[in-house]
């Protein structure tokens, strides 16, 4: 068991190092210059690292009751494969190629056929099962070995829950099968505020970042935009008054800020829930804060470029900001009380959208280098620029996890705007499997 | 990117010669930066044309035909033909202008549609009508409330914009009572935020030439849609400022 265990870590490490080299150049830093030599931005890594995924087969959920009112069945396992396949460290087998009745075996080692699951190509099986019994479910989840013909105990114990809590056991089974395998637990289970474009509208979403469990948030006027968490409730910029005003709410809206003018880019500062955001009532863009119980508000830019995308730091302490006042957008960053501001990014000719890391030491933020735009890290104290993403269309918007481990951005590979996730190290890159396409402005609940 | 900086602004078709003449010497073998530009100059010429489309309907038939080959070989990134067809564009786009004026039967439909003439005396008269009740119905006659187009990051209004907005000055002069909004927008490319930004300064040096041509700055409403109400799947057709008037 531990053998193969570190055969996985090492492999994941082997990937990571791989990555270190694929993500410095082009944008690069300091004296490189714009162009990296061409093999070093050439590495293809997807293919060839594609093998070195760890195999996992999970077979169809066992019901082990006589009824299934929520069609656990379907659910369980279906969320189990999207799941680990969005993880990107596990190649899921397709159970057309199991060559054996799965349903056959049970959820213990005993009960499961090992020899079987070695000729399919499986490293791991995953079993899951339930019972119904009245509202209560019993939820048993299982890690398998296939070399060692053993369970693994990752931390997780079967439990009997409400109806409704069967999905976030789910979820937090497959979290910490994420921590077994790559040191850190995973992030299912949580929310990702998005904007969809639908009919000629744009309108605020909230997903899984499996891309279940879809909610509308606005509903009122044709175009809502650029939303923010406020714990665990959303602001947003809505049309609905026919000036961009800064909202929270879905039906019922409650605006928290209706100057004339834009009233965008809220970012809540950590500990206090100040808001800061963007306002044109001194007839530019300046960033402000406000004081949403009070409603006092504090200028704090002066300037007369546009200053938009407030982002605070993790302690509150500091904020990120977007200035053309140096010629196009770039990158500066400034004390909680406005004073200190500094430019940080000198790279690139439009630089956009950054997002304080919850570890407080990069900002993730959209670069434009030639004629496409790209998602780029710079580090705070150091300025050193690192690419994260490169020839997949557009990539626009990232925004950090909770805990600074992944990124989700959107992107137009493919040709239509999708949520996508990646590590903080650029690979792998999966996508949130949401229906539709138009998807952008994502904000990571944190 | 600063190509494209540098070249947003070259309107007389001779410097851009010179300056694709130079480029093309040096830049012999490397693909040469699209001049932004370009198609925007070419349907300013043709929506100062519009006119034309009534009162000298073969020449601004003519003209359009131009400005979708110039787009279309734009798009194909054929810009050395991009650049003759919009130049032919602009040179068609002014003949059906002058065709539209010769047209006796357009002048006396439109009185009041003269260019550059700001509060002229028709606007005295129709200032003494009070008829304030009536709904955004033409109070001095029909007005074509033009769009107007700017460069990539650019919010400079250009000679072909002015004079469309002189001709939008010239009727609110004589509709006094009339409010406009002014909604700035921005094509896909860069940051939702930003180009609600930029959208607003598009919306706002509008407003201010309009102001600076005499008209009553309570009278005109900004508005920025950014890159959140897109016009066409065309960049250029994107990056525009859009007209709405209300009475009182």
């Amino acid at each position: 068991m531990n053998q193969s265990r570190s055969l996985s870590r090492l492999l994941l490490a082997a990937i990571a190092s791989l990555l270190l080299f694929a993500a410095a150049p082009a944008f690069a830093q300091n004296t490189t210059p714009a162009r990296a030599p061409e093999g070093l931005t050439t590495i293809v890594v997807r293919p060839s690292s594609y093998d070195a995924l760890t195999k996992v087969a999970v077979p169809d959920t066992y019901n082990l009751g006589d009824t299934d009112p929520r069609g656990f069945k379907e659910s369980m396992a279906k969320t189990i494969r999207t799941c680990l396949g969005i993880a990107g460290f596990f190649n899921v087998l397709s159970p057309d190629r199991y060559f054996f009745d799965s349903s056959r075996e049970g959820i213990t080692a005993p009960s499961t056929n090992f020899t079987n699951w070695y000729n399919v190509g499986a490293q791991f099986v995953v079993k899951a099962a339930f019972r119904v019994a009245t509202n209560q479910v019993r939820v048993d989840l299982k890690l398998f070995d296939v070399n060692t013909q053993q369970e693994v105990d990752i931390g997780f114990k079967g439990s009997t829950v409400g109806l409704d809590a069967v999905q976030p056991e789910v979820y937090r089974f497959i979290n910490l099968m994420m921590k077994y395998f790559t040191g850190n637990e995973g992030l299912f289970g949580t929310r990702i505020a998005y904007v969809a474009r639908t009919r000629g509208s744009k309108q605020v979403f909230v997903t899984g970042i499996d891309g279940a469990q879809v909610e509308a948030v606005s509903s009122v006027g044709p175009i809502n935009i650029l939303p923010a968490w406020n714990g665990a409730q959303l602001v947003y910029t809505s049309f609905a008054s026919g000036n961009p005003d800064l909202v929270t709410g879905s039906k019922t809206l409650r605006t928290l800020s209706g100057q004339p003018g834009l009233n965008s880019g809220a970012s809540v500062r950590p500990g206090t829930g100040e808001i800061a955001l963007t306002l044109t009532r001194d007839g530019n863009a300046e960033i402000y804060i406000l004081n949403p119980a009070t409603g006092a508000l504090k200028r704090c830019t002066n300037n007369p470029a546009e200053d938009v995308s407030a982002s605070w730091s993790p302690d509150g302490s500091r904020l990120a900001f977007v200035s053309d006042r140096s010629g196009g957008p770039q990158i500066f960053v400034m004390n909680g009380d406005c004073s200190g501001e500094r430019r940080l990014t000198f790279r690139g000719s439009y630089n956009t959208t950054p997002d304080w890391s919850p570890r407080g030491d990069l900002i993730a933020f959209t670069g434009r280098d030639g004629v496409r735009q790209d998602i780029f890290t710079v580090e705070v104290e150091s300025g050193f620029i690192e690419r994260l993403t490169q020839d997949q269309g557009d990539n626009e918007e990232p925004s950090w996890s909770p805990d600074g481990q992944f990124l989700v951005f959107s992107s137009s590979r493919g040709g239509k705007k999708k949520l996508y996730i990646m590590p903080a190290s650029g690979f792998p890159q999966t996508e949130i499997p949401l229906v539709g396409s138009g998807f952008e402005q994502p904000a990571w609940q944190r | 990117m600063a190509a494209e900086k540098t070249m947003a602004h070259t309107s007389q078709p001779l410097r851009r010669t010179a300056l694709f003449g130079a480029l093309a010497l040096l830049l012999a073998g490397c693909p040469k930066p699209p001049p932004e530009g370009l198609i925007t100059d070419a349907r300013g010429a043709l929506a100062l044309a519009a006119d034309a489309e009534r009162c000298a309907e073969a020449e601004y038939r003519a003209t359009v035909l131009l400005v979708d080959k110039a787009q279309a070989a734009y798009d194909a990134k054929d810009y050395k033909s991009a650049e003759k067809f919009a130049d032919a564009a602009r040179v068609q786009a002014e003949k059906a202008r002058e065709a539209a004026r010769q047209n006796p039967a357009c002048r006396e439909q439109e009185p009041t549609l003269g260019e550059g003439q700001l509060g002229g005396e028709n606007g005295q008269e129709e200032l003494g009508e009070p008829e304030p009740e009536q709904p955004a119905a033409p109070l001095s006659g029909p007005h074509t409330w033009t769009t107007i187009y700017f460069d990539f990051d650019s919010f400079e209004i250009s000679t072909a914009s002015a004079e469309i907005l002189n001709g939008h000055a010239a009727w609110l002069k004589l509709n006094p009572t009339v409010t406009l909004t002014v909604a700035g927008h921005c094509d896909e490319a860069g940051s939702t935020e930003y180009n609600l930004a930029l959208g607003e300064r598009r919306a706002r040096v509008v407003v201010n030439y309009l102001a600076s041509l005499g008209l009553d700055r309570s009278k005109l409403r900004v508005v920025s849609y950014g890159e959140e109400a897109l016009a066409s799947d065309k960049d250029n057709l994107n990056r525009r400022a859009e007209f709405s008037v209300k009475s009182r």
